[in-house]
């Protein structure tokens, strides 16, 4: 319906193109495509002029995208990747919005064209193409090089916010434009004007127009969007209808305003509006105030995309006030009454906001999610349950009692409104890694479950911080870090159960589980143990609260290869036995590639062996993280490592040459872990942080405090200066290459610093982010 | 490209299948290539027509995919200079679909968007809907009526002559965009250089025509 996003996408791409620049007065054009079957050629005809939107030179390795709208208006997106040392353009079209994914897609194919092998490129992109799209969540894998190395991409969650800095959009989007102008932004969009966004870099151009369209989630831009204007197609500036269209520089210059009419325009270069409307100021103006105040605390994350959201709950939330319920009959929808419920501020606005065609679909789309039986079931709807708590409850129960009437009356109507309708709306917002809230509550949660554990005080003192986990399970009602049971920390840290009143959490509204639970309940029974504690709970919490496979078999502990030490060294070359096929050429080339972390054969496994004894820290990065770490029984240095699965004890054995060497050693293959070359071209805070910490730089190899996330190390210093750590754990730790001090957080995976939680502030409704304020 | 005084800009309303694209295709008597329908979601084509030795310049918008639309909001056309309702004459749900559409344009009656109806398709046989009817539709409604033939080319130049005409009288007599021969556009050509305000808001002017693009086999 409303989603221009396909449904039910059954491969990873439709098709890959190798694109030859413009010359003299030939046009760009296709050298090669895989596969050779596919034969749009509407679509291949068109695809050359945005591979080389104008003629322009290639002096950096540029990612961009664009979208092609087919005319049932479903969008193909088209990645392309230009590279100075290549003569030619390479292409990806595909029916999924995962930019990161595809990027990366780009960049192995770029390696591969490099392959000794010839046939390694075909085999990649056959392997790729015949390979079954995982449901969400999981991650897409696809072995190539003969084996030797595995494509992987993080299968986005439906409904998962854009965050920064993981989803590239929003984060070049957000260091572009400020706060203000992308506020401008959204309400033209709310307004659908005519808007052109302008940049002299396609990579940017790209990146804000896709993100200006993600921001009015759950809203979805109707009219027509090119990200990417090539040259070829600049009267399409002139159409009447609404429009948004990122217009390169180049082409813009050959545009004259006063054909265009009344337009937005915004130069993403110099951060400049320019607008014949004032629709910022037209919207109700406690709605901008809020977005203002919101924008006060740089929200890194999904603080942006929130702060819109939340906007828009304040907005549109109330049309649940305007459903009508009759048994027997669809669910409808009374614009009058949605106007008179609402406040009188905001009226006046709602009543221009019928008139939009996005709001309109909005409507729809919400309509006939509860008219299949979807119930209240994504973002927006939970956001919306934290704005209204009291008639949210209400109105489920109303909702609930019509799904009974209507399934009494036979399954038959669910299903008739379903095959009529267009699953929407699910994919809105699938430029999103993997990852979210739920990492981020485990995490806190296995930190207090270690400081709680009787033997696990000296871990408690690795990991000091201000929400004190310690405190009585009453306090921790209100302490952000505290963790509630799983059902309420589904995706969603603490302090939003807290927020939005006991917890409730739902996704599927009819579900028992969506009922309020008390905080008190997320007290996990405590084992008088005081071993088996940690690891118990840990495996437990790290089960359930990761919710990635809830119906995983348990995990027979004594037997699973520890697989998490060579997640910290992601270099699959080094785990290449040189009998082993594929060339060693292509391996040296693919030893960048980031997300190996899981295929990497695993080394041998060291042995287990009970843990005693405190000391500790974590070190949180790529895939699988140290949790805790002390010494055995031996004296022995051992980690806790998670990853996603699982919770293992790792023994190292000691070092062998000095600590020092070995760090540097250690630490060579934790550079691929966060630094990985797919983002080495984005550096999201550049101009706000710098890349590593002062005072400990000296010692410390770079990668460690990945530029990408150093905003992390601005807070977790405070409080992970080694004062707070004890010098002998540092010194061990250091031993191995892990400086805990320069905990650096997956970003992918959705972990924010713990020290860095959020301080909850109740202030208004709303949720406050404060600890980034110092950004 | 030629030289032209004014330069409207039309859209096409209306459900799948009623023969937007073909009415557009014969106007323009293929002179003008299909443009891009299918990979932005839009088309348009450009006709340039002389109207009392004046140069008037229409550009037909032809959006694809109308049919998500429950109906048609006033920001769609807001630009526009005319909006063209069509339907298909031997299809009455195509007909019944007419309220639906208008039901936001009837909001702002008062703007000055130039709306047209157009029964399509009548060299068939099996006509549902009588002239009468859909005449008294569009005077319920104060829009223009037409019925044409895109297979035939019946009517179909006279509907699009009848537009320029009116929207060239309009802008002289009014406030409708005036077009600066001397100023250099996109395509070469002159260009409009003020928009009008219409209803409340600020508006520019053109016309817009809705709909899937669909193979017409009535009229190939």
């Amino acid at each position: 319906m409303g989603s221009r996003i396909r449904e039910n996408v059954k491969r990873f791409f439709e098709c890959f193109c190798e694109v030859v620049p413009p010359t003299g007065d030939t046009e760009p054009w296709i050298i090669q495509q895989f596969p050779e079957k596919y034969k749009d050629l509407e679509v291949l005809r068109t695809v050359p002029k945005f591979a080389y939107p104008y003629k322009f030179d290639n002096d950096v390795i540029q990612h961009y995208s664009f979208v092609l709208t087919d005319i049932e208006s479903k969008w193909t997106f088209g990645f392309c990747r230009h590279d100075p040392k290549s003569e030619t353009a390479l292409v990806v079209l595909s029916y999924l919005p995962w930019h990161q994914g595809f990027y990366k897609f780009l960049d192995t194919t770029a390696v591969l064209m490099h392959s000794s092998r010839t046939e390694d490129l075909r085999e990649f992109l056959s392997a790729v193409y015949n390979a079954k799209i995982l449901e969400p969540g999981g991650k897409f894998l696809v072995s190539f090089n003969r084996g030797d190395s595995t494509f992987s991409v993080d299968v986005p969650r439906p409904f998962q916010l854009p965050s920064i800095p993981e989803n590239r959009n929003l984060t070049e989007y957000f260091n572009a434009v400020d706060s203000h102008n992308m506020m401008v932004i959204f309400a033209s969009m709310l307004y659908e004007r005519r808007i052109i966004f302008t940049s002299t870099k396609l990579k940017r151009l790209s990146a804000c127009v896709q993100s200006a369209n993600d921001i009015i989630y759950p809203m979805i831009w109707q009219h027509i969007f090119i990200p990417v204007l090539p040259m070829s197609l600049i009267d399409y500036l002139l159409a009447p209808m609404p429009f948004l269209i990122g217009v390169p520089e180049a082409v813009f210059k050959q545009v004259r305003r006063s054909e265009i009419g009344d337009v937005v325009i915004l130069d993403a270069d110099s951060n400049k509006i320019e607008s014949p409307f004032d629709d910022l100021n037209s919207l109700p103006q406690e709605v901008v105030s809020f977005l203002k105040k919101q924008f006060k605390n740089k929200q890194l994350g999904d603080g942006v995309s929130r702060a819109f959201l939340r906007a828009l709950v304040q907005l549109i939330g109330g049309y649940r006030d305007a459903l009508k319920f009759q048994p027997g009959q669809k669910v409808t929808f009374d614009e009058e009454r949605f106007i008179e419920t609402r406040p009188p501020s905001l009226q006046p606005f709602l009543r221009e906001m019928l008139h939009l065609q996005i709001f309109q679909q909005f409507i729809e789309e919400r309509l006939m999610m509860l008219n299949t039986g979807q119930g209240f079931s994504d973002e927006f709807e939970f956001e919306l349950e934290g704005y209204s708590a009291k008639s949210g409850s209400k109105l489920k129960q109303q909702y609930k009692e019509w799904t009974s009437t209507m399934k009494k009356e036979g399954s038959a109507f669910f299903k008739s409104v379903k095959d009529k309708a267009n699953p929407a709306m699910k994919s809105a917002v699938k430029t999103v890694k993997d990852g979210g809230k739920g990492v981020r509550s485990a995490y806190k949660g296995l930190r207090s479950k270690l400081k709680d554990s009787p033997g696990g005080q000296q871990v408690g003192n690795g990991v000091e911080h201000r929400s004190a986990p310690n405190s009585p399970t009453g306090k921790r009602r209100t302490a952000p870090a505290g963790f509630g049971p799983p059902a309420a920390t589904y995706r969603k840290e603490g302090k939003r159960a807290v927020k939005s009143g006991g917890g409730q959490r739902s996704y599927s509204p009819l579900s028992p589980s969506s009922q309020p639970v008390s905080p008190d309940s997320s007290d996990t029974p405590r084992s008088s143990s005081p071993i088996e504690i940690p690891q118990i709970d840990l495996m437990d919490e790290m089960d359930d609260l990761f919710q990635l496979r809830l119906d995983m078999p348990p995990i027979d502990r004594t037997l699973k290869p520890v697989r998490s030490l060579e997640n910290f060294k992601t270099a699959p070359a080094r785990f290449f036995p040189p009998h082993l096929g594929g060339s060693q050429e292509t391996r040296n080339l693919l030893r960048s590639p980031p997300d190996d972390a899981f295929a990497s054969p695993p080394p041998s496994v060291p042995p287990r062996a009970d843990l005693y004894g405190g000391g500790a820290g974590f070190v949180v990065g790529g895939a699988s993280f140290v949790v805790g770490g002390g010494r055995g029984e031996n004296g022995e240095p051992l980690f806790y490592v998670a990853d996603r699965h699982s919770v293992d004890l790792v023994k190292l054995s000691p070092p062998v040459c000095s600590p020092r060497r070995k760090k540097n050693e250690e630490s060579e293959d934790l550079i691929r872990l966060d630094s990985t070359s797919d983002m080495d071209d984005f550096d999201p805070l550049k101009s706000s942080s710098s890349t590593t910490t002062p005072g400990h730089s000296d010692h410390l190899p770079l990668s460690i405090t990945n530029p990408l996330y150093s905003y992390e190390n601005h807070t977790p210093k405070r409080e992970w200066t080694s004062k707070e750590c004890s010098r002998k754990d540092r010194d061990l730790l250091e031993e191995y290459g892990l400086d805990f001090s320069f905990t650096s957080v997956p970003n992918q995976n959705g972990l924010e610093p713990f020290s860095a939680a959020a301080k909850v502030n109740l202030q208004g409704q709303w949720t406050k982010f404060e600890s980034f304020a110092s950004l | 490209m030629d030289d032209y005084k004014f330069l409207f800009k039309v859209v096409l309303v209306g459900n799948a299948g009623v023969g937007k694209t073909c009415l557009v295709r014969r106007f323009t008597q293929g002179l003008f290539p299909p443009g891009q329908g299918a990979t932005i979601g839009v088309d348009f084509m450009i006709k340039t027509v002389e109207v009392g030795n004046e140069k008037v310049k229409l550009q037909i918008w032809d959006t694809a995919g109308q049919e998500r639309f429950r109906s048609i909001t006033q920001s769609y056309y807001r630009s526009a200079h005319a909006l063209i309702l069509v339907y298909d004459i031997s299809c009455q749900p195509t007909f019944d679909c007419l309220t639906d559409w208008l039901r936001e344009i009837e909001e702002y009656a008062s703007c000055k968007v130039l709306r047209v109806l157009v029964g399509n398709k009548i060299d068939r046989e099996d006509r549902e809907i009588p002239t009468h009817v859909g005449e008294e539709f569009a005077e319920r409604h104060n829009m223009y009526y037409l019925e044409t033939s895109a297979k035939q080319s019946d009517n179909v130049e006279r509907l699009f002559m009848q537009i320029a005409e009116d929207l060239m009288k309009q802008a002289r007599s009014r406030d409708l965009p005036r077009y600066n021969s001397n100023h250099q556009n996109i395509n070469g050509t002159t260009t409009p250089i003020s928009d009008s305000s219409c209803c409340s808001g600020k508006f520019i002017n053109a016309i817009v025509i809705f709909g899937k693009p669909t193979a017409c086999i009535h009229c190939s």
